[in-house]
C-alpha cells in the first residue's frame, strides 16, 4: 500500500512530540490490529489504547483495534522475569505490517518496556 | 526532550479542533481483568497539580511525573489481590485466547539463585563439591563428570531425572498456552527427583572414612542413587507461589505503565514524560521482584546409597537435608547429613558399620556481573565441611574429624559455558587426591573443557 501523505494534523502532532514517539497515519477505512507474539511471560504485558486496556495476557493475542476519526495514543508495556523471553508487537493497517517492538533476551535487549506511538486516523 | 510554548500552542489547537479522538475503545474483554484505576489517578494528578505546574524544566517536569508514578502504583486498593484459585483461574482463560504457539520454557533470575544440582555431591563420592543445592534440574539432564575436577579416576557420570519427565510426553501436547500454565499442571511431581551416578571409582576410604585401613586409596566400582524432595519453596518464576507477585502484582503495575501514558487525561505533551516515568518505576519493581524470588527459602531432603558393584555387603546409605536462603546477592546452603556405611573385616575383627553426620555450609554469589560476558556473571562460592564420626566403642579404628575449607570461582564462558577454579584446604591431605593439584594440606582444581567444548 502506498504511503498516503500526511495532512496537516499528522504533521503539526509530529512537530509537537518529543522525539522517540512515532506518529502514524491511519487511512479512517482501514481495518486496524494489534498482533503480539510473546515467549515465556509470567507477567502479563498489557497494549492499551486511549487510557483503555486493549489487550491484558500472558500469550499471543491479535485483537482489532476500533478507531474512530482523530488522535489516538496507543501504548504498551512489557516486563519479563522468565529466560528465553521475547516479544513483538506488530500494528497491521490494512495490508501494511509495522513492527512497533521487537524484542528479546537473545538480543540482550532490556528485561522491560514502555512504549506509546500516535495513530492519526483521517 | 524540551517542551516550547510555540508546541503546547499546536497541540492545544489539536484538541480544540476536535482532532483528538473518544477514549473509548470497543475491545473485547482481555481475559485477565484490567484494574479500575482512574480515581486513583485522578487523586495522584490532582496531588501533584501543583508541582507539575511550578514543574519548568524538562528534568523537573519528568521527576513530577516519577513521583506521581510511584504514588499511583503505591495505592494498594489498585491491586486485585485474587486467591490462587482465581489466579489459576485467570492462568487457564488466557492460555485458552492464545493465538499462536509458543516454545520452551525458562527462567531468569541471577545465575546462582536457581540452585542447582547437577552432580548430587551430596551423594555422589566422586565428587569434589562439598555442598549441594536444594534444587535440581528440569527434565533429564545428564552431567558427565569426565574432568579430574569431579571424579577419583576421571569416569564418574551422573544421570539426572525428573519424575516429570515422566509425563513430558502429554506436556508437549499443550505448548500454545501460557509458561505458567504449563508449569502448574504437574507442579507438585516437580518437586520430586532423583539421580543415579555410575561409572564412578572410588577410595576405600571415601566409603568408610578410614583412612587406616590396609589400602584406602584402593579404587572400587561404585553405583549411586539418590531421591530428592523439595519440601519448601520454589525459586522458579513460573511457580504458583509467584503468581501473586507476577501476574496480580507486577500485571497491574505493567497495566498502569501501559495505561497512564495514553490516558485522556495527561496532556499530549506530556505522553513522553509519562512513559519514561512508567519505564522506570517498573523497572524498578521488576528488579525487586525478582531479588524476592532469588532470596526465597528452598528445603529439600534426600536419601540416597552408595553400593560397591564388585564386592558383596559393601554399602552406604545416607538421609540428608538441604536449605538454600538468599540474602541480597549472596546465597547461603546449609547440609546436614546422616550415614552408616558397610566397612570391611580388619584384622582380628568382624565387618562392622561406621557412622558419620556430615555438616557443610557455603556462600554463593555472582560477582563480575558483564565484566566478562555480557548478561553474564562468575559465579564465587566458599564452603565448610566437617566430617564427625559417630563410633561407637565396637569400632576397632580410631577416626579423626575432618575439616575441609574450598573456594570455588566459576568463570562464564560465552553464550552458556562455565570454567570453575577451586582451591580446597583439609586438615587430612589424604582427603585431596581428588584435586588436580596438591601441595601440603591445599589441592588445586581447574577444567578448561567447557572452552574446548564450546568451540565443538
Amino acid at each position: 500500500m502506498a504511503k498516503a501523505p500526511a495532512n496537516a494534523a499528522t504533521s503539526a502532532l509530529k512537530a509537537a512530540l518529543p522525539e522517540g514517539i512515532e506518529v502514524i497515519q491511519v487511512p479512517a477505512t482501514a481495518t486496524v490490529l494489534v498482533d503480539v507474539n510473546v515467549n515465556d511471560m509470567v507477567i502479563p504485558y498489557t497494549i492499551a489504547a486511549d487510557g483503555s486496556v486493549l489487550i491484558k495476557s500472558l500469550v499471543d493475542r491479535r485483537e482489532p483495534l476500533p478507531l474512530g476519526v482523530g488522535t489516538h495514543r496507543l501504548g504498551w508495556a512489557f516486563a519479563h522475569a522468565a529466560k528465553g523471553w521475547m516479544h513483538e508487537l506488530t500494528l497491521k493497517i490494512g495490508n501494511t505490517t509495522k513492527v512497533l517492538e521487537k524484542k528479546s533476551e537473545a538480543n540482550k535487549d532490556q528485561d522491560h518496556s514502555v512504549g506509546v506511538v500516535f495513530l492519526v486516523v483521517v | 526532550m524540551t517542551t516550547t510554548p510555540n508546541r503546547l500552542l499546536r497541540i492545544a489547537l489539536l484538541v480544540t479542533a476536535g482532532s483528538f479522538a473518544s477514549a473509548s475503545v470497543n475491545a473485547q474483554i482481555p481475559p485477565i481483568s484490567p484494574v479500575t484505576r482512574d480515581a486513583a489517578l485522578a487523586a495522584v494528578q490532582s496531588q501533584f497539580a501543583g508541582q507539575l505546574a511550578s514543574a519548568t524544566t524538562a528534568a523537573a517536569k519528568q521527576a513530577v511525573y516519577r513521583q506521581m508514578f510511584e504514588a499511583l502504583i503505591r495505592n494498594e486498593s489498585l491491586y486485585p489481590k485474587l486467591t490462587p484459585q482465581q489466579l489459576r483461574q485467570i492462568l487457564v482463560n488466557d492460555s485458552s485466547a492464545v493465538t499462536q504457539s509458543i516454545v520452551d520454557v525458562g527462567r531468569n533470575l541471577r545465575e546462582s539463585a536457581i540452585a542447582p544440582s547437577t552432580n548430587a555431591p551430596m551423594s555422589n563420592p566422586a565428587t569434589t563439591q562439598l555442598v549441594e543445592r536444594s534444587a535440581s534440574t528440569e527434565l533429564l539432564a545428564l552431567a558427565a563428570d569426565l574432568k579430574q575436577l569431579f571424579s577419583a579416576d576421571g569416569s564418574a557420570i551422573t544421570l539426572n531425572l525428573n519424575a516429570l519427565g515422566l509425563f513430558r510426553g502429554s506436556q508437549t501436547k499443550e505448548v500454545i498456552a501460557g509458561a505458567q500454565y504449563l508449569y502448574f499442571q504437574r507442579e507438585q511431581l516437580r518437586r520430586l527427583t532423583g539421580s543415579v551416578t555410575f561409572g564412578a571409582k572410588i577410595p576405600e576410604k571415601e566409603i568408610t572414612g578410614i583412612t587406616t585401613i590396609p589400602d584406602p586409596d584402593k579404587l572400587l566400582d561404585a553405583f549411586a542413587w539418590d531421591v530428592k524432595f523439595r519440601a519448601y519453596g520454589d525459586r522458579d518464576p513460573r511457580a504458583s507461589n509467584w503468581h501473586e507477585l507476577f501476574i496480580d502484582r507486577l500485571g497491574t503495575v505493567t497495566e498502569l505503565a501501559a495505561t497512564v501514558p495514553t490516558h485522556p487525561t495527561v496532556p499530549l505533551s506530556d505522553t513522553g514524560f509519562a512513559r519514561t516515568a512508567a519505564s522506570e518505576v517498573l523497572g524498578d519493581e521488576l528488579r525487586a521482584a525478582a531479588n524476592r524470588v532469588s532470596n526465597s527459602l528452598l528445603v529439600s531432603v534426600k536419601f540416597s546409597g552408595q553400593h560397591l558393584t564388585k564386592e558383596s555387603g559393601r554399602n552406604k546409605y545416607l538421609a540428608g537435608m538441604m536449605v538454600d536462603k538468599g540474602f541480597a546477592d549472596v546465597d547461603f546452603t546449609a547440609n546436614a547429613t546422616f550415614s552408616a556405611a558397610d566397612a570391611p573385616a580388619m584384622d582380628a575383627t568382624d565387618p562392622f558399620r561406621t557412622r558419620d553426620w556430615q555438616l557443610a555450609a557455603a556462600l554463593t554469589g555472582s560477582i563480575l556481573k558483564d565484566a566478562l560476558v555480557k548478561g553474564r556473571a562468575a559465579e564465587l562460592s566458599t564452603s565448610l565441611s566437617g566430617i564427625i564420626p559417630m563410633d561407637d566403642d565396637g569400632i576397632p579404628v580410631d577416626r579423626k574429624r575432618i575439616v575441609k575449607v574450598n573456594t570455588t570461582l566459576t568463570l562464564p564462558f560465552m553464550d552458556k559455558a562455565k570454567i570453575p577454579l577451586s582451591f580446597t584446604y583439609s586438615n587430612d591431605p589424604n582427603n585431596l587426591k581428588k584435586e588436580k593439584y596438591v601441595t601440603g594440606q591445599i589441592g588445586v582444581s581447574y577444567d578448561f573443557g567447557a572452552i574446548w567444548n564450546a568451540f565443538k
